[in-house]
This record gives structure tokens, C-alpha cells and sequence, in this order.
């Protein structure tokens, strides 16, 4: 019976500390950026030509990221002309949780097309550990990272009334947290594409019951609490048969929390999570965007 | 997409181990333990999620057990989940007709990082029908957990307040030792195409899972 007692007393006082969180992030390490080049996996694989950019309005360039003290280097690109930034319009693309900007290259593209190619300048980068970003993926680091993005913008003339931030999947947390939570610019409008609610959302859609996100995950990707203290306009656009994002557990809880000054929705027949694009028709996509943008 | 976090996000009901389903002997003591889950695709493989849980049982009478759990797996995470409960024989096996028991359970679960707690009750009922001499016995019977939040994280409504779960084992008897082995239905009325966990079964519904226990009588009855 003692070794009974030993053996319950072990296995309940296991408090070890696994957590899931380095399995959240689905990062790809990559020596170099192969753009179009790139023969590896990537959304929207069968983009027209006609949207295409100019390698001299693609721009790749590297910037320090410092979140609490954890410094890495973080690779972006910039479509446009660099010596526009004081006047134009920037879309802050901020990608979904895959692999790097190669996988993203074709989003980026089409988001070069809004208003018509170059009408806007577009931002995209690798958040830490994806890509050639250096470190190891935080939370707070995708953030950090876009942020520091974002300065780099502001020191090259840009002002928050010209500042766009487009967050597809998990990048819906760090344009969201930047819309609510400004830092170096405020955004002057938010698109979330496929967005996360929560990772609590995430858990208790797996689980069927209300369990806590806090036992598996110290990631909280608290987009339905932090959409509340957003207040420019908000464009969402969700695929109607998302199979990873469900559009009523997450989308649309993210759009009934939010309480700003306008809002829009496009809910997407027959899209699932990575095809919205696509599905909706590329002309359609950007032709969307761009009246959000140009509203 | 799928990401390996939610290998291990299972279904409430997919934390029930092996079924208790026959009771001890008066003042018998027992020592429990059970590994398996849910069927998941990972990675191109179907494989079971592995919780396991260790636990001791006892007989009160001849026809009452209770049993303490503690669940191995999820403490590994931090997570303190502990089962108490109570099986009770109603009846015992006359020719064909089964015996039959139900197990009444608490669940609570707490974690170390914030403390964050939920309480489960469940309802199990049994039928059991002897195989041979040894005291082997084939079993099925139907799970309930009970999820008694109304209302989830960000204002949602609780969809899932009933989560049940149909099993069907055979227990293998041999002397001090019991080896179970069971097969759950989880959420047999729940599709499982949306849900973020790619969940094995047959249909769009629910999941299957496959369990292992096993238990080692003490003392002498």
C-alpha cells in the first residue's frame, strides 16, 4: 500500500513545465530570399503574371529588433519606391504563421496591386526565426518586430494617417495589438484577414468544453479583447469554410468585439483559410482592399 | 495546417481513462493505471494522443468502489488533474442479462501557471457480460461529462454542455492482475469537420480512441 500512496504522490506532484508554445509557431529557416525564384511551397501558387512587380521597386533589408532586451535581426521587403515613403500610402502586410516571406512573396504581390501596381507601398517582413529573421519566435517578439518595421517606415517620412496594417491569420496579432496598442506610427486603418479570436478560442473549439488556454500555451493571440481599443476603421475578410480559423468562433467574434468607427465584413463563400484571394477572384481581392484603403 | 500544440488538445471526454466497471472486493485495495486517447492525424500518421493516469482504488463493500486519479500526462503540462469516484453495482450478471454499474465522478483540474480551475462531473452506466472462469469479462457503456460553464472565453455560448463518450472493452483477468483494453467513441453527435484537431472516426462525426489499463489487486478479500 506505501508504494501505492509513493507512486500517487509522485505522478500528482509531477508539476513539470512542458509547454506547447515552440510548437505553436511554424517557422522554416532560410539562407537566402529567392522572391520569384523560390521553387518551395507558397500561397496562391498560380498568381497571374499581371501582378508581377519590378525588381527595382523590390527592396530586401535587414533591421535590428530589440524586444526586452532580446535583440535580432529582422529581414523585410519593401515594394515601392523607397523615395516615396514621405508621401505615400503604406500597407504593413503582416503574415500568416508559415515557413517565411518566400511562402508570402505572392500575398505580397498582390498587395503591390492595390489601387493599381505601386498605388501603395507595401511592407512585409519575418518575424524572429522565420526566414532569415534570427532568434526564436515570441509572442511579443511578432509585435516588437513589426513595430520596429514601422519606425523604420516613420524615419523614412511616414505619418500614421498614411499607415495601413494588414494582418492575415497570426498576423492579425500584431496588427491588432498595433492598432490598439499604438507604438511608432497608429495606423489609421486595420484589415484582418482570417483572423485569430484567441488561443483560448483555439483550445476550446479543440476540446468542445471551456477549458483554460494556460493549460497548454502561455500564448494568448488575444485578438477579441484587444480589437476593443481599436477605433479606426476595420475591414475583415473571411473564408466562409475556413478549416483552421472557423469563421463564427473566430472571425465574427472578432468583428462583433470590435467598437470603433466603422466596420466592414466580407464573408467569402467556398474559401477556406488560405485561399481567400484566390476564391474571391484576384481582381475582386485587391479591388476590395484598395476601396478600404482608399476610403 | 496543423500544428502539433493541438496533438495534445483532446477532447474532455478523452481524459476518462480505462472505464471502472466491475467493483472490487470488500476492503480490497488496487493500484490503476491507463494510457491512451483519442485518434489524431499527425503528420500523415494516425496516432492515439497519450494521456495516462495512475491511481489507486478501493472496495467498500461488495457491491461499492471508490478511486482516486491522478492524470500523469497532464501534470507533465503543469496541470493539476485529479478524479475522485464512486462505482456502484446495481446488479450482477443472471445468464445472458448483464451486470450493470454506474460510476459517478468529479474531475478538477488546476494549473500552476495561473491557476486557472474547472470542476467536470460525469455519469458513466455499464453492462458487463463474464467471459470464462478467471473473471474476464467483455463490457460496454456510455460516458457523460458535463461541461457546467454556460458561457466560454470571449462571450461565447458553451455549444458542448453534454460531451458523451461510448465504450467497449475486454478485461482480461488473471490472478492479481486485470489488463483492459478499451475503445471509445468520443463525441459520437459532434462533427468533427471543423474542429481544429484533426480527429480520426469513421463519418464526420466525433473520435475514436483506444485505451490500455491496468490494475493490481492487493490483499486478501
Amino acid at each position: 500500500m506505501k508504494r501505492i500512496i509513493i507512486l500517487f504522490l509522485v505522478a500528482t506532484g509531477l508539476q513539470a513545465c512542458l509547454r506547447l508554445d515552440s510548437q505553436f509557431f511554424n517557422v522554416q529557416e532560410l539562407t537566402t530570399y529567392e522572391l520569384d525564384n523560390y521553387t518551395g511551397e507558397r500561397e496562391l501558387p498560380e498568381l497571374p503574371e499581371a501582378y508581377d512587380v519590378d525588381a527595382e521597386n523590390v527592396h530586401l533589408f535587414s533591421l535590428k529588433s530589440n524586444d526586452n532586451g532580446d535583440v535580432q535581426t529582422i529581414y523585410a521587403i519593401y515594394l515601392g519606391d523607397t523615395a516615396r515613403i514621405a508621401t505615400d500610402t503604406v500597407i504593413v502586410y503582416c503574415h500568416g504563421n508559415k515557413h517565411h516571406m518566400d511562402f508570402y512573396w505572392n500575398r505580397a504581390k498582390l498587395m503591390a496591386h492595390v489601387g493599381g501596381e505601386h498605388r501603395y507601398g507595401v511592407l512585409m517582413m519575418d518575424y524572429r526565426g522565420f526566414g532569415m529573421s534570427t532568434g526564436t519566435t515570441t509572442e511579443s517578439g511578432l509585435t516588437t518586430d513589426v513595430n520596429t518595421c514601422m519606425q523604420w517606415l516613420k524615419d523614412h517620412g511616414l505619418t500614421g494617417d498614411r499607415t495601413v496594417l494588414y494582418g492575415y491569420s497570426l498576423g492579425s496579432a500584431p496588427a491588432t495589438t498595433l492598432a490598439a496598442d499604438p507604438q511608432s506610427l497608429r495606423a489609421s486603418k486595420l484589415i484582418l484577414e482570417a483572423p485569430f479570436a484567441s488561443a483560448e478560442v483555439m483550445v476550446q473549439d479543440a476540446a468542445l468544453a471551456a477549458l483554460p488556454a494556460s493549460y497548454f500555451t502561455d500564448i494568448r493571440v488575444d485578438n477579441a479583447e484587444k480589437i476593443q481599443f481599436v477605433d479606426q476603421p476595420f475591414c475583415w475578410i473571411h473564408g466562409i469554410n475556413d478549416d483552421f480559423l472557423k469563421i463564427d468562433t473566430h472571425g465574427e467574434v472578432v468583428y462583433n468585439h470590435y467598437q470603433g468607427s466603422y466596420r466592414e465584413a466580407h464573408r467569402i463563400p467556398e474559401a477556406v483559410h488560405n485561399n481567400v484571394p484566390a476564391v474571391m477572384g484576384y481582381g475582386e481581392y485587391v479591388r476590395v482592399v484598395g476601396e478600404f484603403v482608399g476610403k | 495546417m496543423r500544428i502539433l500544440l493541438f496533438l495534445f488538445i483532446a477532447l474532455l471526454a478523452a481524459c476518462s481513462p480505462v472505464s471502472m466497471v466491475k467493483p472490487l472486493q470488500k476492503k480490497q485495495w488496487a493500484a490503476t493505471a491507463t494510457v491512451g486517447g483519442p485518434l489524431v492525424g499527425f503528420g500523415g500518421a494516425v496516432v492515439p494522443v497519450p494521456f495516462t493516469s495512475v491511481g489507486a482504488a478501493y472496495g467498500v463493500d461488495s457491491v461499492s468502489t471508490v478511486a482516486l486519479r491522478a492524470h500523469a500526462t497532464a501534470a507533465l503540462f503543469g496541470v493539476a488533474q485529479i478524479d475522485g469516484a464512486y462505482l456502484r453495482q446495481w446488479r450482477g450478471q443472471e445468464g445472458g442479462i448483464p451486470g450493470i454499474s454506474t460510476v459517478v465522478q468529479a474531475t478538477y483540474m488546476v494549473d500552476r501557471w495561473e491557476g486557472n480551475s474547472r470542476f467536470y462531473p460525469s455519469l458513466d452506466v455499464n453492462a458487463w457480460w463474464d467471459v470464462g472462469k478467471k473473471g474476464s469479462f467483455i463490457y460496454t457503456g456510455i460516458t457523460s461529462w458535463y461541461e457546467l460553464k454556460k458561457i466560454g472565453t470571449a462571450d461565447r455560448v458553451q455549444e458542448h454542455r453534454w460531451i458523451p463518450a461510448l465504450n467497449l472493452g475486454f478485461t482480461r483477468s488473471r490472478g492479481k492482475w486485470n489488463t483492459s483494453f478499451e475503445c471509445k467513441y468520443l463525441a459520437p453527435f459532434t462533427s468533427h469537420e471543423s474542429l481544429t484537431v484533426d480527429y480520426k472516426a469513421p463519418g464526420s462525426n466525433g473520435a475514436f480512441g483506444v485505451y490500455v489499463g491496468f490494475t493490481r489487486k492487493f490483499g486478501k478479500p
